[in-house]
This record gives structure tokens, sequence and C-alpha cells, in this order.
């Protein structure tokens, strides 16, 4: 029985040293040309073998992506399972409402004192930054660009792309 | 050959897999969600203020507008 693996490349290698050795034994115009027409078939099926072992890879491909997704869920979830507990998020509820009630106690407009509550959130709630992170990178990465350095009157700005 | 095996093993081992991560991720964020609105409604904040607040709470939006995005592609 013929290895599939080694037989193919090896009938090839054959075909194409006896083009070669047609091609140097060749002796009118007519002959080789048949013989370039040959090449060509030859060409069509190197390309074409070569085409198949691109599509080996894919199944290969599709274990490493598969593993690569579970490694990073896996380790997210305990992670989020970590910055989350139930007594991390009710002492964050209890500082987030007593940090609105504050400000709203001390006559501050509703709308101000959200905006500044929310603002405070963002600054206590790692987990949602983290997510944040890793909602750009996976989509396209939106801040991770080049810095571009902005010069107007006042000065150097440095900002980045995505902003 | 190969390679309909491993899509079948793509199809019916991965996926799953991975789907029964990323649920487990919605369990947590739902779960830090919940008790979050219970913490802020134990402090008699307004309805509305509670609500606003929860949902910028949730750690999950940035992962859903990352999803919605790619469909909206």
């Amino acid at each position: 029985m013929v290895d599939e693996k080694v037989g193919t490349p090896k009938k090839l290698e054959e075909l194409l040293n006896e083009l070669v050795e047609d091609m140097k034994n060749a002796k009118t115009p007519e002959e080789v040309e048949v013989l370039g027409e040959k090449a060509k078939i030859l060409r069509g099926l190197i390309e074409a073998y070569e085409g198949d072992k691109d599509l080996d890879k894919i199944p290969l491909l599709m274990e490493k992506v598969g593993d690569m997704v579970e490694d990073i869920l896996e380790p997210l979830k305990e992670l989020l399972n970590e910055l989350y507990s139930p007594e991390r998020v009710q002492a964050m509820g209890r500082s987030v409402a007593e940090f609105y009630k504050n400000l709203t106690e001390a006559g501050m407009d509703k709308d101000a004192a959200l905006e500044l509550t929310k603002e405070y959130m963002d600054a206590i709630n790692p987990g949602k930054k983290l997510m944040e992170m890793l909602g750009e990178m996976v989509g396209g990465g939106r801040h991770l660009g080049p810095i571009n350095i902005v010069q107007d009157e006042s000065g150097d700005k440095r900002k980045g792309e995505g902003e | 050959m190969r390679f309909l095996c491993s899509a079948l093993h793509l199809l019916f081992l991965r996926v799953p897999g991975i789907l029964f991560r990323a649920a487990g991720i919605a369990r947590v964020t739902g779960r830090a969600k919940r008790r979050f609105r219970r913490a802020l409604a134990d402090y008699d904040l307004p309805d509305d203020v509670v609500e606003v607040l929860v949902e910028h709470f949730d750690p999950s939006t940035p992962l859903r507008e990352m999803l919605f995005r790619f469909s909206r592609r």
C-alpha cells in the first residue's frame, strides 16, 4: 500500500525529474513545446498538492483557537468571580448609594449628582474596565492604535486615535 | 476526512464548552448586578436612579456592545 503522505510528493518529484530529462534530450522545437505543456500540467498538480497541505492546517488552527478561547474564558470567569464576590458588590453598592445621597443632600442637582456618581463608579469598578479593554482588543483595538500628537496653540496635546 | 472530524469536534465539543464558559461569565455578572441593585435599593434611592446606576455598573455591557458591533458590520 502506498503511504499517502510520502507517495504524492515522491511521484511529483519523479515526474519532475522525468520532465527535466526529457527536456535535456529534446531535439525538435515541437518536442520542447509538448514538454512545456507537460510542465504546465505538472505545475498545476504541484499547486493542487500545496493547496491540500494548507487545508490540512485548518483543523490544527481550529484546535489552537478553541484552546486559546477556553484558556482565556476560564481564568476570566474566575477573575470576575473574585472581583464581584457578594461582599465586594455589597460594599460597592453601599459606597455608591452613600456617595449619591451625600451629593443630593448637599444640594447638588440630581443630574449632576448622577454624572458624578457614574464617574465614581468607573473608578471603583475594575471589572468593567477589564471587560472594556477585552472588548476593545477583540473588537479591532479601537484604542490600541498609534498615538497621534496634535499640536495646537497652547502646546502639545497627546491624543489616542479612537478618542 | 480529517477536516470533517475536526469540524465535528469543534461543533460538538469545543463550541458547547466555550458557550458553557460564556454562560458562566454571564451568570457571574448577572448575580453581581442583582446584588448591586439590592444594595442600592436598601438605601431608598429613587427607582430611575437605581436603574441608571445598575445599567452603568453592568460589567457585561462592553462585551455586549462588542458583539453587536460585529453583528452590525
